[in-house]
């Protein structure tokens, strides 16, 4: 299981205090530290608590990168909003929001820009939905060969019931004109220097409106905390969290297609099957990267426990489709040679998590690998073999677990 | 704040409002009143130790001009600035919004160690701290000369170009050093 140290950080400091000169490693608000299971390392990280948040894996403090820690996700299908995962690209992010005097402006191609505060939202007809909210690059820790970029493990999504609008009833209040071809999103934070690109993203009009697009004041039955996008955060079901814009508060509707950083040249993948390049290929098209695509966990252990042969083992987990549902998750204990269905939890709808659950019986010496594998409502399931691709996207391979049979 | 104040931003990218710098100096102040200032608690090193222990009186005098001007401030800034530290909230539908006041925690360390280290602590804590470069696998030289390229070139850090060789040298060798 995750092997949180007994390191508290008044302990870690009197040690620190014995070595004598030695540099701060970990930041005073530590609250100890953890092992992740990446290949090569470094594997350990800080604990740390936020404003809003509970213990979080700390992967960088400013601006805030913040990981789940993995036994979350055994506890259910829905994530805690105070251990939620964090994800900013830039530092300077408004640390006081004040509800009555937030807007959110609608402009471009409109017949008529408006500047709608929280009350007039509010007034609204509402949508609700139970959505996985994953980073594009969730599990790039687990890459080989190894990526530059945030080393998360899988803690890097994250599944909410969200309640809002629809950005379409938005979209109409401003009235989109003939010619738009797509809407962009920008939130409050910016970045630390003049000239570098403000962070916006952007989805094609016929996405924008598909009524399922929200624009989500509540998580949970809760306002987001600040640091998962308060007060105003847009949902974009099945894809990943890249376009989840935080803080949203403009909205521009477009009449060519958006060239902006982070849609021309970040968050692209080879337009392959999988994303799937060879290290060191180029010349290969790009695309921005999209829809999610399944994948599925075992929750109950991590790797690494023992358990006595013979026994019979329960084994528990969470899966997601991607961009639809659950259709079936398996598990196989010969790598991959035969797989046994699990019985499937609560179906929370298609974009939510899905809990699983089955058991084995242990062998009679030796080691086991557990294998989950997840079949979505498309047919699509997760491959044996893991993709590659430089930035460290869209990892779905099938995972595995040990366990030491004693 | 005390790294912040180790190292200054580019620029104001927000100046901070008369509210929130006005907030910011009662938080201090508390602080001290509570004996909870960083030093009593924070790791300690070098130059660090050397501004948290500046902080106290600098933080006590800012504590008595928030006394002394309160009655000049008050008629002015100051009324609104303390009226809107009030907490408040927006209903409809059945949903309440309340507004967030929040402290981002200091984000704490250098990259250690020693003379080595110094191009990098001087240029690249501005806009990020340092856990995530400290985390990540060991990458080639070709790739890391990317990685500040990219942060000088895209996201327009003001690296002096000088420095550029010893923040690579440094991030090249993190392995080595951990």
């Amino acid at each position: 299981m995750i092997g949180v140290s007994s390191l508290t950080r008044r302990s870690f400091l009197s040690s620190a205090g014995i070595l004598g000169g030695m540099l701060a490693t970990f930041p005073a608000w530590a609250d100890g530290s953890i092992k992740l299971n990446l290949p090569g390392g470094p594997d350990e990280r800080s604990l740390a608590t936020f404003p809003q948040k509970g213990p979080m894996i700390l992967q960088r403090s400013r601006p805030p990168l913040l990981e789940t820690p993995f036994e979350v996700f055994d506890r259910g299908v829905f994530t805690p909003n105070d251990q939620f995962f964090a994800r900013w690209h830039w530092a300077v992010i408004p640390q006081q929001v004040d509800v009555t005097t937030f807007k959110l402006a609608v402009h471009g191609n409109v017949n008529n820009p408006v500047s709608l505060s929280l009350a007039d939202i509010l007034t609204m007809p509402r949508i609700e939905l139970a959505a996985v909210n994953q980073c594009s690059g969730n599990s790039r820790g687990l890459f080989q060969p190894r990526v530059a970029g945030g080393q998360w493990e899988h803690g890097a999504m994250g599944n909410a019931r969200w309640t809002g609008v629809r950005l379409r009833d938005v979209l109409d209040r401003a009235g989109v004109k003939a010619g738009t071809v797509a809407v962009r999103f920008n939130g409050l934070d910016q970045p630390v220097v003049d000239g570098a690109p403000d962070f916006m993203k952007s989805l094609d009009i016929d996405h924008a409106r598909d009524g399922e697009v929200m624009v989500a004041f509540a998580m949970n039955g809760e306002q987001l905390p600040l640091l998962n996008g308060f007060p105003l955060r847009l949902i974009v079901p099945g894809w990943y969290s890249t376009y989840w814009v935080k803080m949203l508060n403009d909205i521009e509707v477009l009449d060519a297609p958006d060239t902006n950083y982070w849609m021309a040249t970040a968050y692209r993948i080879p337009d392959t099957p999988h994303a799937n390049v060879e290290p060191g290929e180029t010349g290969f098209k790009t695309v921005p990267i999209n829809r999610m695509v399944p994948r599925s966990f075992v929750t109950n252990t991590k790797g690494g426990d023992t358990v006595h042969s013979g026994a019979t083992v329960p084994l528990r987990g969470i899966a997601f489709g991607g961009d639809c549902g659950v259709a079936q998750v398996e598990i196989s204990t010969d790598q991959g040679q035969s797989w046994q269905k699990t019985s499937l939890g609560r179906d929370e709808g298609k974009y939510s998590f899905r809990q699983w659950s089955t058991q084995i019986k242990a062998a009679q010496s030796g080691k086991i690998v557990v294998q989950a594998r997840c079949t979505n409502t498309k047919g699509e399931a997760q491959p044996s073999q893991p993709n590659w691709n430089a930035a460290g996207f869209m990892r779905n391979v099938i995972e595995s677990v040990d366990l030491t049979l004693v | 704040m005390s790294e912040q104040m180790d190292h200054p931003l580019p620029r104001e990218a927000k100046p901070p409002s008369f509210a929130a710098r006005l907030n910011e100096l009662a938080v201090r102040f508390r602080q001290l009143l509570n004996r909870d200032v960083e030093i009593a608690t924070g790791p300690i090193a070098g130059r660090t130790a050397l501004l948290q222990i500046t902080t106290i009186p600098l933080a006590l005098a800012f504590g008595a001009a928030i006394i002394l001007g309160d009655a000049v401030w008050a008629d002015d800034n100051g009324a609104a600035a303390l009226a809107a530290a009030v907490v408040n909230s927006i209903s409809g539908g059945g949903t309440t919004l309340r507004s967030v006041d929040v402290e981002f925690p200091d984000p704490g360390r250098l990259f250690p160690v020693g003379d080595e280290a110094e191009a990098i602590n001087n240029n690249c804590l501005a806009c990020h701290s340092a856990g995530m470069v400290l985390t990540q696998p060991r990458l080639s030289r070709a790739e890391w000369q990317s990685e500040v390229d990219k942060m000088r070139n895209t996201y327009k850090a003001p690296v002096a170009a000088p420095d550029v060789p010893a923040i690579v040298d440094y991030l090249v060798n993190l392995g080595d050093r951990s």
